[in-house]
């Protein structure tokens, strides 16, 4: 991938003919708060639902079936410290079809960015369809469970910022908010934009110079920082459902640029990532209290998080085998064996981003948002570097900080 | 190893029928770095209850299909999951309605030990009476999750309703009910009957060179002998006509109702491609009709007939025909009205020429997009296999869909069999 600034953008190219398709991805990137990140859901929903040419659904289907049954997509993204607003658009190679597109596809981009449809009805729609979306993450409850910890291990922190709205916080917004930060969006953004396939760079930097004039952008803002608390809190709350939920979160201290992170990254796996790891076997496997139970990494701010689902009856059991697999970690009590496993693991984890569109791109922008240039060759040898004591001096820094419970009613019928 | 190049496609692949009748199909993708292979049998939840040759019935508990799938990683010393791990692969395995999956994907540039464990792992079941226990609460906590979830309880209760005695009416994992009562025996039968490498597929996506691949499988198979096969089928159901409740309530801890409006048909008696062909044709008029493509469509989300989660699907199987309409709202008998008016509205509608081009011109760029995926590719080899209808057939079968085609499909079907599912907050 080549990465280089032009004007006001970050220009990063991918010439790869391992794809049927053209991608273009635009990122917009600014500083968290709240406000914000919940109107740029809404303007990001309202950019890719309509535009002041393709003004109708109808029309913007016609135009994106004229191109093979293209694909655009609007979403919002926190990276720590940073809220992201992407736009993408996915075309097939036009030399699979009877007629060049490519042009055409750079226009569609154009045409959404530049010339979004801002009318009540469509604002509307897209805060009605937020709620909806809201409403339908609080009724699962393994999202509900999450959110709550988060809540939890981000008091006072900006992972507050991205967790589920009040509704009355939608309701607040309002069209002119929109429009005030669509503005903000294309004049004081850090813009990134990305394009991937079997391309010819000299087009697309015209084609990019042609139809995505953004006049200025800002210097990359602050995206990392570590979550630290003093205090260790449980809570519980009780839902008609069919499952105990529960969540627990750690302070790491580690986040992605940290030398230790790719160490941290390796003994999550052996902890709690892998159907390999110390919690699948000795939760799911050695004593069938669970079907699904993993550990997953916060990068951007140094975090962990352990989840699981379980019955009512065995909710104490499955806390102490956890907590207990914590301690083997800090006590280096796992073979090398164990980690060579977990390694390899993480090592084919990484080396398969090279046959996915997204995740290739998405490890490119990481790249550029954490300053660093970095191979997954570089990734490979910080996961081979690994030892036994790196895990172990690493786990015996990491804090138990938070653990909520959302526990099923006991009334509730057992079986269907 | 017979080899095809599909050149509008820019794809190569190889194919052949090894001497103990198992089917292998390598597909070349050499810039890729990914292998991604599936082992498959077409034995899913709905073969709950097979027919060997001489009419003997054999019927086992719901679910029993995905229950061997998860005692299928057991071996001698724990499972194979670790053995995959050591080696740099990801293991993993699925049970749907028709068929069992076992993959592993791997970026190692000599598969030689994931895909010999893949082969071994599959052909032999070892299992005791104690780790079958074990597993019952495992899956017991699986079924358990899909339960509290508001959309897969939606599909699993529209099912339910709709029908009386066809096994899609249980969970592809069954009951915990079911599951209790399963033993180690049952699990070694449907092995045996089902495991076959004459009934099993071998897909392989990769860039390494397939002569190669194709010698490793080869080797791999001529040390092994397998008893001779009995033909089975899966049991025909006498399903009645009727649904088995017209209006069903299903109470959960919810902030927003979900409804489901389902239509049960007759199954449709004819050729899997016709079959196929016909559930494509049904297709087009509802993609035409119940998204953005009508201009409508606009006004019922302005005026909150549907919200954003509507959809609709149909699915045309073996033995069952049905179709149904989602959607979040609070009043559902309105929603039930809607969807009636629409159907009636479309009895007599044909689609356009422009509408039909404009599909199949979005469905060819959505075919072509497979093959950015090794994991894609390799399912869409299986699900071809197994209906009888492969994924280029299955593409030129699409473009070749008629408006007549189309009014006709439709025209056939009988809406008077329904159910109308809730699923709605506790305190309503």
């Amino acid at each position: 991938m080549k990465s280089e600034k032009k004007s006001a953008v970050v220009l990063q190219l991918q010439n790869t003919s391992k794809f049927k398709d053209i991608l273009i991805s635009v990122r917009f990137l600014c500083p968290l708060s709240r406000k914000d990140a919940l109107t740029r859901s809404i303007l990001s929903a309202m950019i890719q639902d309509r535009s002041e040419k393709y003004d109708t659904k109808q029309k913007v289907t016609e135009a994106l079936d004229d191109l093979y049954g293209a694909s655009i997509l609007s979403r919002t993204l926190t990276y720590g410290k940073a809220h992201m607003l992407e736009f993408r658009c996915k075309v097939l190679n036009e030399k699979f079809c009877t007629s060049a597109h490519l042009e055409k596809q750079f226009e569609l981009v154009h045409q959404f960015l530049f010339h979004p449809l801002f009318i009540q009805e469509s604002f509307q729609e897209a805060k009605d369809n937020l709620v909806d979306a809201i409403r339908r993450k609080m009724d699962k409850p393994s999202s509900y469970a999450s959110n709550q910890a988060l809540m939890m291990i981000g008091k006072d922190s900006p992972l507050m910022e991205t967790c589920i709205p009040e509704l009355e916080e939608i309701e607040a917004i309002t069209l002119d908010d929109i429009k005030n930060t669509w503005n903000t969006m294309m004049n004081e953004n850090h813009i990134t934009v990305q394009v991937q396939g079997e391309i010819d760079e000299d087009v697309i930097r015209h084609y990019v110079h042609r139809f995505l004039p953004f006049q200025s952008s800002n210097e990359l803002c602050e995206t990392e920082y570590l979550i630290h608390r003093t205090d260790v809190q449980e809570d519980m709350q009780t839902k008609a459902i069919d499952q105990t939920m529960l969540i627990m979160m750690f302070e790491t201290g580690i986040n992605a640029s940290h030398p230790d992170f790719w160490k941290l990254r390796c003994a999550n796996a052996l902890f709690g990532q892998l159907p390999t790891s110390l919690l699948f076997q000795e939760v799911r496997e050695k004593r069938s209290l669970c079907y699904s139970i993993s550990s997953s990494v916060l990068s951007f701010e140094g975090c962990m998080s352990i989840s699981t689902g379980v019955s009512i009856e065995r909710l104490e059991e499955t806390k102490e085998v956890i907590l207990k697999q914590f301690e083997r970690m800090k006590q280096g009590d796992f073979s090398n064996q164990d980690l060579q496993t977990a390694k390899a693991m993480l090592k084919d984890s990484i080396l398969s981003t090279a046959d996915d569109m997204n995740a290739m791109l998405n490890f490119e922008y990481q790249n550029l948002l954490l300053h660093q240039k970095r191979s997954i060759d570089d990734f490979i040898a910080c996961i081979d570097s690994t030892q036994k004591q790196d895990i172990v001096s690493l786990f015996q820094q990491i804090k138990h900080r938070v653990t909520f419970v959302l526990k099923q009613e006991v009334s509730h019928e057992e079986d269907n | 190893m017979k080899k095809t190049i599909e050149p509008r496609f820019d794809e190569t692949y190889y194919t052949e029928v090894l001497d103990n009748g198992l089917t292998l199909v390598i597909w070349h993708k050499p810039l890729f770095t990914t292998t991604s292979c599936i082992f498959a049998t077409p034995y899913g939840a709905l073969d709950v209850s097979q027919t060997l040759k001489d009419g003997t019935v054999i019927c086992d508990p719901a679910g029993i299909a995905h229950f061997l799938e998860h005692k299928m990683f057991e071996c001698e010393h724990g499972d194979v999951m670790t053995d995959f791990s050591e080696m740099g692969a990801n293991v993993n395995a699925f049970t749907s309605y028709s068929e069992t999956c076992y993959t592993f994907s791997t970026c190692q540039k000599d598969i030689t030990k994931p895909l010999n464990l893949l082969l071994d792992f599959v052909q032999k079941l070892e299992i005791t009476e104690e780790s079958v226990e074990r597993e019952k609460g495992i899956i017991i906590q699986e079924l358990a999750m899909y339960q509290q979830m508001p959309d897969s309880r939606l599909f699993n209760e529209t099912f339910k309703a709709l029908y009386v005695h066809h096994p899609l009416n249980e969970d592809i994992g069954g009951t915990a009910e079911s599951v209790r009562s399963t033993t180690k025996q049952q699990l070694q039968e449907c092995f045996q009957r089902n495991y076959h490498p004459s009934r099993m597929t071998l897909a392989i996506v990769t860039p390494l060179e397939p002569q190669k691949i194709l010698n490793l499988v080869k080797e791999n198979q001529s040390k092994k002998s397998f008893p001779e096969h009995l033909p089975l089928s899966r049991t025909s159901i006498d399903e009645p006509f009727e649904v088995a409740n017209p209006h069903a309530v299903i109470k959960m801890d919810v902030g927003r109702t979900k409804v489901s409006l389902a239509y049960k048909f007759k199954p449709l008696l004819k050729s899997d491609k016709d079959r196929i062909a016909e559930e494509w044709a049904v297709r087009f008029l509802l993609e035409s009709h119940f998204t953005s493509l009508n201009p409508d469509y606009q006004n019922w989300l302005d005026e909150g007939f549907i919200n954003d989660y509507f959809f609709y699907e149909v699915d045309f199987g073996k033995d069952y025909a049905m179709m149904m309409f989602a959607n979040e709202t609070e009043n559902a008998l309105q929603f039930q009205t809607f969807i009636e008016q629409q159907l009636a509205e479309l009895q007599n509608k044909t689609l356009s020429l422009k509408l039909l081009t404009q599909l199949k011109k979005r469905y060819a760029g959505q075919a072509m997009r497979i093959y950015n995926s090794p994991d894609d590719i390799a399912s869409s080899i299986i699900k071809g296999l197994f209906c009888k209808v492969d994924y280029f057939t299955l593409i030129r079968l699409i473009e070749s869909i008629s408006q007549s085609q189309i009014q006709d499909a439709f025209q056939q079907l009988d809406f008077s069999n329904y159910s109308l599912i809730e699923i709605t907050s506790k305190e309503k």
